[in-house]
């Protein structure tokens, strides 16, 4: 199915609709995506036919039936499209004995996935190319048939790029180093204009952030826009608070703290990225929505109270991802008014839930490559 | 002002600089499903590289729009009424 609703959402800035005319457009466009979707899918019309609150009386996109994120975790993937049809599937990088997500995605689901993400970023950096250095090794991303968390990541802002260096190297040990030379020269090159830096949060603190802030070095790069993701495990563990990594960032990059930007995704989630405002607030974009919910009663809950991250998005055609009840805690911190203009349900990602899988972001399974299909970890 | 052929031929030289792409390989109508190592990878290598041909920038819409030859015909043709041949 297309439709051109969802194009139009797609042209359109992603934070500009407000909620009282956002709320009933998203409940019209996702009644007919999960109608649609049990149209193609038995198990999945079960699952709608059983639910409390009858489709065509939902007057909410809090009413409508709303699918457990550990759904995925099965082979072959939930789909919604013939295999012939799917360009590509995305797996959830899996520790030891745990399973991966699978994602299947057919070519109108990519490209949504990409034009989202792009509408989203580009709130937040602006529209311009520029030069583009990942805080990573080449390795990283390298154009096999399989490309990791990171390498997913790294693409998902190739479009924002110009020229694009890596700015670590792995040393003999194997272990990822900055690149001097390489970071010496995009500084002497780039240093006064815009440009755009990647990397995976716990990389960037281990590989760079913490050895130049120990030799108090900068690299002088007042124009930055640095991105980054990948949760705070490894950097909980040694106790750095995200107000710390992000003001020795800013420091070692030589930028102000608010150009160091923190955002959240999944691959479940795929096309939307949750992206830190200034006041630290993260927000849904025109083409989705959050939801938090009581851990027991599963309702949504009020204003600084903490929850259940449940995902709404209009971008999947080729799987059932449309309301996505997480295993991740978010905080509500108002309902909408956020400074930062930004409408809608401002929130805080709040952790793991307890006692769920230790889950890391994506990991793609490239099938047939096309330009515009990226993914966001 | 460039004609079709003109703009065509830059385009392939691009492609080729890019991927090594047979210039016979890049017609109207051919996607990444017909050039091999036109990724999302490659497509940041290959924009700058039609920007090079082209004497011109792509801001990130234009980039976007590009999804196959055709496409990337009808964004360069859109762009350039004056490039040298």
């Amino acid at each position: 199915m297309t439709d051109t609703r969802i194009d139009e959402l797609l042209d359109g800035p992603a934070y500009g609709t407000p909620v009282a005319e956002r709320g009933p457009l998203l409940l019209d466009l996702l009644r007919d995506q999960v109608s649609s979707a049990a149209a193609r899918s038995p198990a999945y019309a079960n699952v709608v036919r059983h639910w409390p609150v009858p489709l065509d009386e939902a007057d909410a996109v809090a009413d409508l039936p709303y699918l457990p994120v550990s759904v995925f975790k099965r082979n072959p993937p939930l789909a919604l499209v013939p295999e012939t049809d799917v360009l590509r599937e995305l797996h959830s990088s899996s520790t030891t004995g745990q399973a991966p997500s699978r994602i299947a995605v057919d070519r109108v689901t990519a490209l949504r996935m990409t034009r989202g993400a792009v509408q989203i970023l580009r709130d937040f950096v602006g529209p311009e190319r520029r030069p583009y250095l990942v805080m990573d090794v080449p390795a990283s991303n390298a154009a096999t048939t399989e490309v990791g968390a990171r390498g997913a990541a790294i693409r998902a802002l190739m479009p924002f790029a110009s020229s694009v260096t890596y700015g670590l190297r792995a040393d003999p040990s194997g272990e990822s180093v900055p690149d001097v030379d390489v970071l010496r020269a995009f500084v002497d090159e780039h240093g006064d204009g815009p440009v755009l830096v990647y990397g995976f949060t716990s990389v960037l603190w281990t590989a760079l952030v913490r050895p130049l802030a120990e030799s108090g070095l900068d690299l002088g790069l007042p124009n930055v826009h640095l991105l980054h993701s990948g949760g705070w495990k490894k950097l909980a563990a040694e106790a750095v608070s995200k107000e710390e990594f992000t003001s020795a960032t800013a420091s070692v990059f030589g930028c102000a703290p608010d150009r160091v930007i923190d955002y959240y995704g999944m691959v479940e989630n795929l096309g939307i990225v949750y992206p830190d405002c200034q006041f630290g607030n993260k927000h849904a974009p025109v083409t989705g929505e959050v939801i938090v919910r009581d851990p027991l009663t599963l309702a949504p809950v009020g204003e600084g109270e903490t929850g259940l991250l449940q995902v709404c998005s209009v971008l999947p055609e080729s799987f059932p991802g449309h309301l996505l009840l997480t295993e991740d805690l978010a905080t509500v911190k108002m309902h909408d008014g956020c400074p930062c203009g930004r409408p809608g349900l401002a929130f805080r990602f709040a952790g793991r839930a307890p006692r769920t899988e230790t889950r890391g972001c994506g990991n793609v399974d490239a099938r047939r490559p096309h330009p515009l299909e990226v993914t966001t970890a | 002002m460039i004609n079709d052929q003109e703009l065509l031929h830059k385009i392939r030289h691009a492609f080729h600089e890019s991927f090594g792409t047979d210039p016979e390989t890049v017609v109207p109508g051919a996607g990444p499903d017909d050039i091999p190592g036109w990724d999302s990878l490659g497509h940041a290598v290959l924009a700058t590289n039609l920007e090079d041909a082209l004497d011109t920038t792509f801001d990130i819409d234009e980039l976007m729009a590009m999804e196959d030859v055709t496409a990337i015909l009808e964004v360069a043709a859109g762009k350039l009424t004056d490039v040298p041949a």
